[in-house]
């Protein structure tokens, strides 16, 4: 069983291996068939796959799983860490060192210009972009778009919504009705907004703090089970295709056991656990 | 045995099938948009905003963004408009989605980071 942590407890070592084991499926094009899935996911479907619909979570859980096997393969000792943007909310966070993610945006096209991913290393180009004319390196603008990052008052406001999610299943399901809708726009639509740049687009995978923030997301939709036991997952069918509960999911639905939204409904079963969660209550 | 194997059959979805899928939903309720949105039913329709031009108009069917010039990729789906560069904002027209992304771009001190890419 593969334990996620939180990044700020991660170590010096911990970090490098998770950078290291990312650039190695940056190399061989793994990690950008990932950013182009999302992509594709945004761009190429009505309904998008997996964001504005209640396969938001589902998906992206199936998205992370396979991204961390194929991390595994490169170094069985790395799981994706999530990063608590309500305790981590600075700039000056660990999270933006030279030694993990790298830093903000600098100047006036906001390249990041530290780290492991700045384009000056050689080693991440941006291969999959949103449109022509964007430039191959990575951007971050801190707070420009949205000045803070959620509180922990927020987050917990949307572990408490019930139920899962609620007609129409879309982008304008009340957001007092759903958890799904509430956390999806006041979390992670938030914090994409927040970080900015690579992040603001559809592509948003270029930036590896995609995964950490997608890591947190994960636990906070499996804290919210945890909470709420009688809740099932919503709708079990009648809603978006793709986002009912026996719906195969694109990419991945010409497997021949293609993954569902309830098939991922149990993190556990696929492996994985969150360093923390003795403490959920 | 032979039931299991058709409704896994029945279960899979090939990506031509999701992409014709949604193409079609996508054209119906991009048109739907377009028609009961801020411009009504014409054709085409520009706006100035922050001394920028925003142009929507009805390429092959669709309503298609311009600011300054440069198209926007854009989609409506899962019931709202968005742009590549700009996915996660929802918005409930393409002129919004317009407006909030100039915004953006007044606040970054970059003209075009968003809707030109850079």
């Amino acid at each position: 069983m593969g334990v996620r942590k939180n990044q700020a407890t991660l170590t010096v070592e911990e970090k490098a291996a998770f950078v290291a084991a990312i650039k190695a499926l940056k190399a061989d094009g793994t990690y950008d068939h990932h950013v182009q899935e999302h992509r594709d996911g945004i761009l190429s479907f009505n309904p998008d796959v997996a964001h504005g619909g209640p396969a938001f979570y589902p998906w992206h859980r199936e998205c992370l799983r396979r991204f961390e096997l194929q991390l595994q393969a490169v170094d069985p000792t790395v799981t994706i860490p999530y990063w608590d943007p309500t305790v981590d909310n600075s700039p000056s966070s660990s999270l933006w060192a030279s030694d993990f993610m790298g830093g903000n945006g600098e100047g006036s096209t906001y390249e990041v210009m530290t780290g492991p991913f700045a384009y000056s290393t050689g080693t991440w180009t941006l291969n999959v972009t949103d449109n022509r004319r964007q430039p191959p390196y990575l951007r971050r603008a801190f707070g420009v778009k949205v000045a803070t990052l959620p509180s922990a008052t927020t987050l917990n406001s949307t572990l408490n919504r019930v139920p899962y999610d609620a007609s129409p299943w879309n982008t304008q399901t009340s957001t007092t009705q759903s958890f799904r809708k509430s956390s999806e726009t006041s979390v992670h639509n938030r914090v994409h907004n927040w970080v900015g740049g690579t992040m603001q687009g559809a592509s948003s995978p270029n930036d590896p703090v995609f995964w950490l923030l997608h890591c947190v997301l994960d636990r906070h939709w499996a804290r919210w089970q945890k909470m709420h036991p009688t809740e099932p997952y919503l709708p079990e069918s009648g809603g978006p295709v793709g986002h009912n509960l026996n719906d195969p999911m694109w990419p991945w639905s010409s497997e021949v056991s293609p993954p569902t939204p309830a098939s991922v409904l149990d993190h556990r079963a696929l492996g994985y656990e969150y360093d923390d969660e003795a403490t959920w209550t | 045995m032979s039931t299991d194997r058709t409704s896994s059959r029945a279960k899979r979805l090939t990506r031509r099938q999701f992409m014709v899928m949604g193409a079609a939903g996508a054209s119906a309720l991009a048109l739907g948009g377009y028609s009961s949105g801020a411009f009504g039913q014409t054709t085409e329709q520009s706006t100035s905003y922050r001394g920028r031009k925003i142009l929507i108009a009805k390429r092959n069917g669709r309503p298609e963004l311009y600011v300054d010039g440069e198209h926007v990729i854009t989609v409506h789906n899962n019931g709202s408009y968005r742009a590549a560069t700009y996915a996660f904002d929802w918005n409930s027209s393409l002129e919004v989605l317009a407006k909030r992304m100039i915004d953006n771009e007044v606040a970054l001190s970059a003209p075009g980071f968003l809707v030109r890419g850079r």
